[in-house]
């Protein structure tokens, strides 16, 4: 970046006339990247740390001795989540193109190991056990199959109305990835898929009809899964009537219920959960972090944390829409989606509204694949919504024809969109020129 | 044109789908605040229930002590070990912890893998909540094998002998050099094996070694820092609960339980007067709700059980999370201590009283300070042992206690039982207080008196000849009595036994027998009606009467003060913790004979002749020292039980001895009586028991001379009236009781 620096004259907005009020008004609109959703991400960055450590403390502390464990090796997930995060701001978008074939074929790869290979956790079995750390090959997936779509959807702009190529294309990687997440069995990730899917066809201006054809065949699909299984119909079971089923399947709902219950307004203070301190909400740090939350910070928490959530998706769907790209607005809008449907889904499960999924709460829990690849989405939407900025300068700029900015080498256009000032820079050249 | 349509419907797509998620996250804030805000109380609840527990903090129980502090009854704290298996689910944790837990507690490899046995099984049949306990108590401060206060052993004695304990076997050999020839302990000559490694004492059974080596197995010894030893059986011992609670931190799921056990450190000196504790039953729940739990121990005789309430404390509360260790509490209320109990009896005259009652089969022994009504020593024989009691009784022992027929459960000194001629005090001041009789008339006896065509014997069958009072009291002369009693009449002499207290409690605070004073009334009620010749048995203590030897030690007192009727009182005063008087309990006079210090003086005169004549009744109990005044007491008490062999029923057949007795006759400072059931002759048999009980107290130091204290004005009076025509004695002149 700073290699770059003497190339540009720095002298120059000074020799030059000021800029006209609008221009200026104009310029303080474009940001480097979207300030709002990364400090949102940020603050549940941080939450999550901290409940995490709550939340395992004194289970570690029993089991092994060590009370910070599960915190570090959260702490490490972060880490690299956040190098990711970075990674993918200054990743051009565009960039990921080439790369949706092969990360879908990577991605049904993984799937088949982990059916072939995986180890079980619980009742399914869903990680891809690699020398110091587990592989969830369905977080992977979820954001291929986000970047598929995506592509594929902006490849065929408007002949998205006709039926066989709006649907049999992505009918049938959703089916097979489906099928292959069945097999973990990974229900939760299948109706993501499902989701994601007729929402961004929807989106991309889909008949209605035919989507509405696809849900009940769909639903009766869904209905099939969940009964051909008994772990799932008792779950659904479970949800329906949870206490009923207090000691078995509703076990977790229950006592996630009565953990976000007891927080009140205020919560039990950092580290008083009872219910969590006891081990009787299982996988507080992971699926039920949420309860963890509202137990030990009430209301108030649970305002907090969905105000955060509310502000991503608020962000994200701002993204979308600002970008003029077709794949870079759906993959906004799919990235943005998926996060939000994670969150929801998550959300529902913890207040016992939908049965039991195995889902995370993105940035919160505890889970590293889930942390990486949510930090990639972000990184991915921030480097998207980095896009506006050179989109608005790019209004201002002059014509193509005009010769004023030397046409630069591949490679210092890619070095100028790594920089934040370079970005602004090339800009007030051009500009300079216009008001000439 | 197109793309701007395009571009419309798209954003009201991308509308749409925002609206449904902002309905998906308001119904969400609704379903929050419909859990939290809403229905928060009762999830609260809820989450309170399931994920705490309350456990009962018990109350240490007040100890008992006599009126110098010796303890009667104390408590000894318990500890027990209890393991958490939920807790050591992962193998990775179990192994450290048991490996650490019999480092500390000295496991052997045996008793160590029957542990994780157990732990397995417990994990594997899902009782992982269910707690482990160690089947041995942890040691702490008292010897496990005698109960004993252990002391820490002096640098000087651990480095004489390192322990060294067998992980295979258990046992604990001490290292010696293989030139030592004889026990460190006592001396004696060791034997040593053939290779010369190890060496046994013949005496005290100890196994040396000289190399680490278990000579019974090969086991690699290993050394033990036992730096306690009971001082009785010289056994050495770690202080186990200090070394687990200081690791508590790193031994997860391990947890000690404390509790409190109920010891007599003396059992047999005052069994029933102390009583002992019990399993607690449903009607004790009953009686006091939420006081008891289930297992617990109540007080169940003497003062155990009158107290309770002062001694048992209150227990206190703790709620806890619900999981394997037990640090965080929620609500915490401290337990209240019982208060501690001083008794008014003295523990080594107690003690004596035990040894002159030794040799006797069943009866009773009195103490009574006759200047306030306390009672210095209480024992009734046989006894019992109230530790076995208190620890739940074994079936055997049960069945001895219910088949001896000297009734070892029953506290004879509060048992109304025949007086006999003991009661001829009573007799006495009824006649003289009714005018009936002066000092100085004589009656003849002739051995017998002829009543309503019946001949009343005498005890002495050739007869006393004329005798006024004095010298009627003196050789107890029952046709004197006889002749008294039919002046007085039933209903007097009832009301005069009444005023001694017969009849009545005496205040003591632990259960008793009020005994019977029989009226015409009374008489009537029965199947042979009212005759005039029992009026003449109840002259001499016999027929239908009854009094407990308590009382009868009440009524003495009240003649030796000068008439005076004192509450006997056993409690002094209740203490806390640290030893302070909360309560403190002083003498209470609950009546005045109806009696003139002459009249009382003559009875006093009788008394003293009793024991100082040499033809006195008594005179086995005379004394060098002080003076004694008593009177003795044969009871016919004829007994038949089904099913007694020749042994027992000879034994029924015999009277009941009595003495009473005060002492120093000028200066009363204790009474004693002595009952023997169906111990024969009150002055051959009861008379000097007695006379030792007399003995030990002037031993003891226990008998203070009073020097002349010319204040005490109330006294003065008294002792000019009491003293007047009395005989005297070094201290007459200092004055009478107080």
């Amino acid at each position: 970046m700073t290699a770059l620096t003497p190339t540009a004259p720095t002298t120059a907005p000074r020799e030059h006339e000021p800029l006209s009020r609008e221009l200026r008004r104009e310029l303080k609109k474009v940001q480097p990247w979207d300030f709002p959703l990364l400090a949102a991400v940020v603050l549940l960055l941080g939450l999550g740390a901290v409940m995490v450590y709550s939340a395992t403390i004194n289970e570690m502390t029993q089991l092994t001795g060590d009370g910070m464990g599960k915190l570090k090796t959260h702490l490490l997930h972060m880490s690299v989540g956040i190098g990711l995060l970075v990674f993918f701001t200054f990743f051009r978008y565009e960039r990921l193109k080439p790369l949706v074939y092969p990360a879908l074929v990577a991605t049904v790869g993984l799937l088949v190991l982990v059916i072939v290979a995986g180890f079980e956790a619980g009742n399914a079995r869903r990680w891809i056990a690699l020398p110091g750390f587990n592989v969830q090959p369905v977080e992977v997936a979820k954001v291929s199959f986000v970047l598929f779509l995506s592509y594929s959807l902006a490849k065929k702009g408007g002949r998205i109305r006709q039926f066989t190529v709006a649907f049999i294309p992505h009918f049938m990687v959703a089916a097979l990835l489906i099928f292959l997440c069945l097999f973990q069995p990974d229900f939760g990730t299948s109706v993501i898929l499902v989701i994601l899917m007729f929402t961004m066809l929807f989106v991309a201006g889909t008949r209605l009809s035919y989507l509405t054809l696809f849900f009940f065949v769909g639903s009766f699909l869904a209905f099939q899964a969940i009964a051909s299984n008994d772990m799932r119909l008792g779950r659904v079971m479970a949800s329906i009537d949870p206490w009923a089923h207090r000691m078995g399947r509703g076990f977790q709902m229950v006592n996630s219920q009565i953990a976000i219950g007891s927080g009140g307004v205020f919560g039990q203070g950092l580290g008083y959960g009872g219910q969590t301190i006891t081990g009787f909400l299982p996988e507080g740090e992971t699926d039920f972090i949420l309860s963890v939350t509202a137990e030990q910070l009430g209301a108030l928490g649970l305002v907090f944390v969905s105000f955060l959530f509310s502000m991503i998706l608020v962000r994200g769907m701002k993204i979308a829409r600002a970008t003029e790209d077709a794949f870079g607005r759906y993959l906004a809008f799919g990235l943005t989606l998926l996060l939000t449907l994670q969150v929801a889904i998550n959300m529902l499960v913890a207040v016992a509204l939908i049965p039991t999924k195995g889902l995370t709460l993105p940035f919160v829990s505890y889970g590293g694949s889930s942390m990486l690849m949510t930090c990639a989405t972000v990184g991915i939407l921030l480097n998207i919504s980095r896009s506006h900025g050179l989109k608005t300068v790019r209004q201002y700029a002059p014509e193509p024809e005009k010769p004023a900015p030397a046409p630069k080498t591949r490679r210092q256009q890619q070095q100028s969109r790594f920089s934040l000032k370079s970005s602004k820079r090339p800009k007030a050249q051009t500009l300079d020129e216009v008001l000439r | 044109m197109i793309a701007d349509t395009e571009d419309m419907r798209i954003r009201r797509r991308f509308a749409i789908v925002v609206v449904m998620f902002t309905v998906l996250f308001v119904v969400l804030m609704g379903r929050f605040f419909w859990i939290q805000i809403v229905r928060g109380d009762e999830y609260r609840e809820r989450a309170r229930v399931s994920f705490t527990t309350t456990e009962r903090l018990p109350a240490r129980r007040g100890k008992i002590l006599d009126q110098n502090g010796e303890v009667l009854a104390k408590n000894v704290a318990a500890f027990h070990l209890k393991i958490l298996p939920h807790a050591l689910r992962d193998p990775a944790v179990r192994a450290p912890v048991m490996n650490r837990l019999a480092a500390i507690l000295t496991l052997t490899h045996a008793e160590k893998d029957q542990l994780e046995h157990e732990i397995e099984d417990h994990l594997e049949n899902k009782q992982g909540w269910i707690e482990i306990e160690l089947g041995r108590p942890l040691v702490s401060t008292t010897c496990p094998y005698d109960g004993n206060d252990l002391a820490l052993v002096t640098p000087e004695t651990a480095a004489a002998n390192a322990l060294l304990q067998c992980p295979v076997c258990g046992i604990v050999h001490e290292a010696v050099t293989g030139d030592a020839e004889r026990c460190p302990h006592d001396g004696a000559r060791l034997t040593w094996d053939a290779d010369k490694h190890s060496a046994t004492c013949p005496k005290c059974k100890r196994s040396y070694v000289t190399a680490p080596v278990c000579p019974n197995d090969g086991g690699l010894l290993q050394a033990l820092d036992h730096n306690l030893q009971c001082p009785e059986c010289k056994r050495r011992f770690t202080d186990e609960v200090a070394v687990l609670k200081s690791s508590l931190s790193e031994l997860p799921g391990v947890h000690i339980e404390t509790e409190f056990v109920r010891t007599y450190p003396q059992p047999f000196i005052a069994s029933h007067l102390l009583g002992y504790m019990n399993l607690v039953t449903a009607e004790d729940r009953a009686a006091s709700p939420g006081v008891y739990p289930l297992d617990a121990r109540v007080g169940r005789a003497g003062v155990e059980a009158a107290l309770e309430s002062v001694l048992r404390g209150r227990a206190g509360e703790a709620e806890y999370f619900k999981g394997a260790d037990k640090s965080l509490v929620r609500g915490f209320r401290p337990a209240e201590s019982g208060l501690d109990v001083r008794l008014t009896i003295d523990a080594k005259l107690q003690r004596e009283v035990r040894q002159a009652m030794r040799y006797q089969r069943s009866g009773a022994a009195v103490a009574l300070d006759p200047r306030t009504g306390a009672v210095l020593a209480l024992y009734s024989t046989p006894g019992y042992d109230p530790n076995v009691w208190s620890q739940g009784i074994p079936k055997d022992v049960w069945e001895e206690t219910a088949a001896n027929p000297y009734h070892p459960m029953m506290n004879k000194a509060l048992t109304a039982f025949a007086p006999g001629s003991v009661y001829k005090i009573v007799t006495s001041l009824a006649g003289l207080d009714l005018g009936l009789v002066t000092p100085e008339d004589t009656m003849h006896c002739p051995g017998y008196y002829e009543f309503a065509g019946r001949r009343f014997r005498c005890h002495a069958r050739s007869g006393h000849g004329y005798v006024n009072m004095e010298e009627a009291i003196k050789g107890s002369c029952d046709v004197y009595f006889y002749k008294l009693g039919e002046k007085i009449g039933m209903d007097r002499l009832a009301h005069y036994g009444e005023m001694f207290g017969f009849g009545e409690a005496t205040g003591i605070e632990i259960g008793e027998r009020t005994g019977r004073v029989p009226t015409k009334a009374f008489h009537e009620t029965t199947p042979l009606g009212f005759q005039p010749g029992l009026t003449l048995s109840t002259a001499i203590g016999q027929g239908a009467l009854t009094a407990s030897p308590l009382q009868v030690a009440r009524a003495f007192a009240a003649v030796a003060n000068g008439g005076h009727l004192m509450q006997a009182r056993l409690v002094d005063a209740y203490l806390n913790e640290n030893g302070q008087v909360v309560q403190r309990f002083l003498p209470v006079e609950e009546a005045r004979l109806a009696a003139t210090p002459e009249e009382l003086a003559t009875i006093r005169e009788g008394l003293v002749r009793v024991v100082n004549d040499s033809n006195g009744t008594g005179k086995e109990a005379r004394l060098d020292t002080v003076v004694v005044a008593g009177k003795t007491g044969t009871a016919e008490a004829a007994q038949s039980r089904p099913g007694a062999d020749e042994e027992l029923r000879r034994w029924l057949k015999d009277d009941h001895a009595w003495f009473a007795a005060y002492a120093p006759a000028d200066d009363p400072q204790i009474v004693v009586v002595v009952f023997l059931e169906h111990g024969r002759g009150g002055g051959h048999n009861a008379a000097p028991v007695a006379k030792v009980i007399l003995e030990a107290w002037l031993r003891l130091g226990l008998y203070h001379p009073r020097p002349i204290a010319p204040g005490d004005l109330e006294d003065d009076e008294h002792a000019g009236h009491d003293h007047g025509g009395d005989l005297d004695h070094e201290h007459a002149s200092a004055g009478g009781p107080p």
